[in-house]
């Protein structure tokens, strides 16, 4: 479980002024659910993850992964989650499997559970055709089997997706959400960051709606509809989005 | 496995299959040492003294033409007039013009014409003169004689020579105790430069740092995993520059009689002390690199810093090529002083004379450097624009 309170993160821009990137969030996601992050680019959606994932500090609030405190405790939050973004890549000059292993052997897994989990995840994900090849060599589509495999090999409890479709082909893409799907039936928490309105729709049990790095809407899908009067997810992101604009405005 | 291995491990594998670091690091010092050696085989083909020079004569009947023309090292051209030979000169046609003039007071008289901004007419003349020192002798003699002197009243100081044997063996040649410090020195650098941008800033540029931050792994370990593969990186540059001198002496190469007239000058226990200085220096080196390109926002800002690094590193480096021609060479903070006390000691070592202070000055600043650089290293990566500053 995860759980997200007042979690804020300023940062200083080139002129000194302050720019805060994420402002008082306040979230909780659950095991066997899928927590969608959703906002446009520049929302504060990856800023949101990487605190999570211990890769940068909070400036404010806590969060908590499985009972650990990010801040108190990074080693041990980062030994619970998997992360897959869009923009993590493989190391070229490595075949899939030794990437795996490299990776397997960080994640403190030894020998045998290592030879173990990476013949389940090779086998699960169909990368055993192409497990000796070199990751630069691979196809987008390869590419994000092997990255899918990195990130879920430790078999960790928490899964953080950043936006993990950006860029594949329908084909691709469908596999990376089957394989979300699969993951929340084996009861992972699941944090799912996007600003694809149809994913939210088919994968997320909850969803917390961020612009400007603060939170403007949550529940799940048709609560953020009906609490916005909207026939579609997508107006009723608009709308709270706007929502937030007209709030600027009069302040 | 220790995660630092595990690191240092993977670097080393990605090195391995990476042809630019495993050319820069192994093969170039190789090359650039092969090169050096026949450059050197070359010049020294043409500098020999033993070689013909080609020297310009205004056809004359003086006797001395017969000494001219029994002197094995001297080509003889015959010009008609001075004039013509002067024109050959300007048009780079000739070096040097000799004009046999007519015995003056019992003296000859030669005229040497040449364009004293030319290297080669000074070896040349060099040559040409010492022709006639046969010559000279015999009529010296003659007129000592003639005056009932000996040859030995021509030199009312005599200097005799009797070489003091310091340290151990013969130590190597004035060229190579030049130039190998400085090629050790710089290829211990250069070896790392090739690898050091792709190891933090080229990993934020393709994406793969932030996969590896979220590993169970501390930065600090990863730091010091690719600070290890570094360090290996630049000893293996190091140690390649210096196989390239022992294969050129043992393949007797076309510098041989110049660079290794007396051997390389490097016994198994001069090694093993060249490696004591050499191992700090790089491992100093490598700090420096992963600092830089921890600081730096991709791999093309690193490899500006690097270059501007790559001349810093290069100064005190050259300076100890000169090092023996100054009273530096023997002060006592010399190996002290980052870079150049390195580059020293390696020459004394070459020289068969190296102390304790020269070895152990240059280690032990080069530990305490190696620390501090490592520290700062580690410093850059646990900040977080180790991954936000693009």
């Amino acid at each position: 479980m995860i759980v997200v309170q007042g979690l804020s993160k300023q940062f200083v821009d080139a002129k000194g002024g302050i720019v805060k990137a994420v402002d008082d969030l306040t979230f909780t996601a659950h095991p066997g659910r899928v927590f969608g992050l959703l906002g446009c680019n520049g929302a504060g959606k990856t800023t949101t993850l990487r605190m999570l994932s211990t890769v940068i500090l909070p400036t404010a609030g806590s969060a908590m992964i499985d009972g650990i405190d990010v801040v108190a405790n990074p080693g041990a939050v980062r030994s619970q989650i998997g992360f897959l973004s869009n923009s993590t890549a493989l190391y070229g000059r490595l075949t899939a499997r030794e990437t795996l292993a490299y990776f397997g052997g960080l994640y403190g897994l030894k020998k045998n559970d290592l030879k173990q989990r990476l013949d389940e995840v090779i086998d699960r994900l169909e990368i055993g055709p192409f497990a000796d090849r070199l990751c630069d060599k691979l196809s987008t589509g390869q590419k994000q089997r092997v990255s899918i495999a990195r990130a879920t090999l430790h078999d960790p409890p928490v899964l953080f997706f950043d936006e993990p479709t950006s860029g594949l082909d329908v084909v691709a893409s469908q596999a990376v959400l089957e394989f979300i799907e699969a993951a929340r039936d084996r009861g992972k928490t699941i944090v799912f960051s996007t600003h694809i309105m149809s994913e939210v729709e088919r994968l997320c049990d909850d969803v917390a709606v961020i612009h400007d790095g603060r939170l403007v809407g949550q529940g799940s899908a048709d609560e953020l509809k009906a609490s916005t009067n909207e026939a579609t997810l997508e107006g009723a992101f608009l709308k709270l989005v706007a929502f937030e604009r007209a709030l600027g405005r009069a302040a | 496995m220790n995660p630092i291995f595990q690191v240092f491990n993977k670097e080393l594998l990605e090195i391995v299959r990476d042809k630019r670091v495993r050319n820069a690091a192994t093969i170039m010092p190789l090359f650039i040492v092969a090169l050096i050696m026949t450059l050197f085989g070359f010049v020294g083909s043409i500098a020999n003294k033993d070689a013909k020079r080609k020297v310009h004569v205004v056809a004359s009947s003086s006797p001395l033409m017969t000494d001219l023309r029994k002197a094995k090292n001297l080509e003889i051209v015959e010009v008609p007039t001075e004039d013509a030979g002067v024109k050959l000169i300007q048009d780079g046609k000739a070096r040097l013009l000799a004009v046999l003039g007519p015995p003056k007071n019992g003296q000859d008289h030669v005229l040497l014409r040449f364009d004293p901004k030319e290297d080669g007419a000074q070896i040349a003349k060099g040559v040409f003169q010492g022709a006639f020192e046969g010559e000279i002798h015999t009529r010296l003699t003659k007129t000592l004689a003639a005056v009932g002197l000996s040859e030995d009243k021509l030199h009312p100081i005599a200097f005799d020579e009797k070489p003091v044997q310091v340290g151990e063996g013969n130590g190597a040649s004035g060229i190579l105790v030049g130039i190998l410090p400085y090629l050790i020195v710089l290829f211990t650098f250069t070896g790392g430069v090739a690898l050091a941008a792709d190891l933090v800033a080229g990993e934020k540029e393709r994406s793969t740092l932030e996969t590896l931050l979220i590993t169970p792994v501390g930065r600090t370990e990863i730091v010091l995993g690719k600070f290890l593969a570094l360090t290996a990186v630049c000893v293996a540059a190091a140690v390649s520059g210096l196989l390239g001198f022992v294969l050129s002496a043992a393949m007797k190469s076309g510098a041989s009689d110049i660079v290794f007239k007396t051997g390389l000058g490097l016994s198994a226990v001069g090694a093993l002390q060249v490696f004591l200085i050499v191992l700090p220096l790089a491992a100093t080196f490598a700090g420096i690199l992963i600092a830089v390109s921890s600081y730096a926002r991709n791999s093309r800002e690193a490899q500006t810093y690097l270059g501007i690094m790559n001349l810093i590193v290069m100064v005190p480096a050259f300076f100890s090529q000169l090092i023996g021609l100054t009273e530096i060479g023997s002060a006592v903070w010399l190996p002290f002083v980052p870079i150049l006390g390195a580059a020293a000691g390696i020459r004394a070592i070459l020289l068969g004379k190296a102390s304790a202070l020269a070895i152990l000055g240059p280690t032990g600043v080069g530990v305490v450097l190696a620390g501090l650089a490592l520290y700062t290293a580690i410093r850059l990566f646990h900040r977080e624009s180790v991954l936000l500053r693009v």
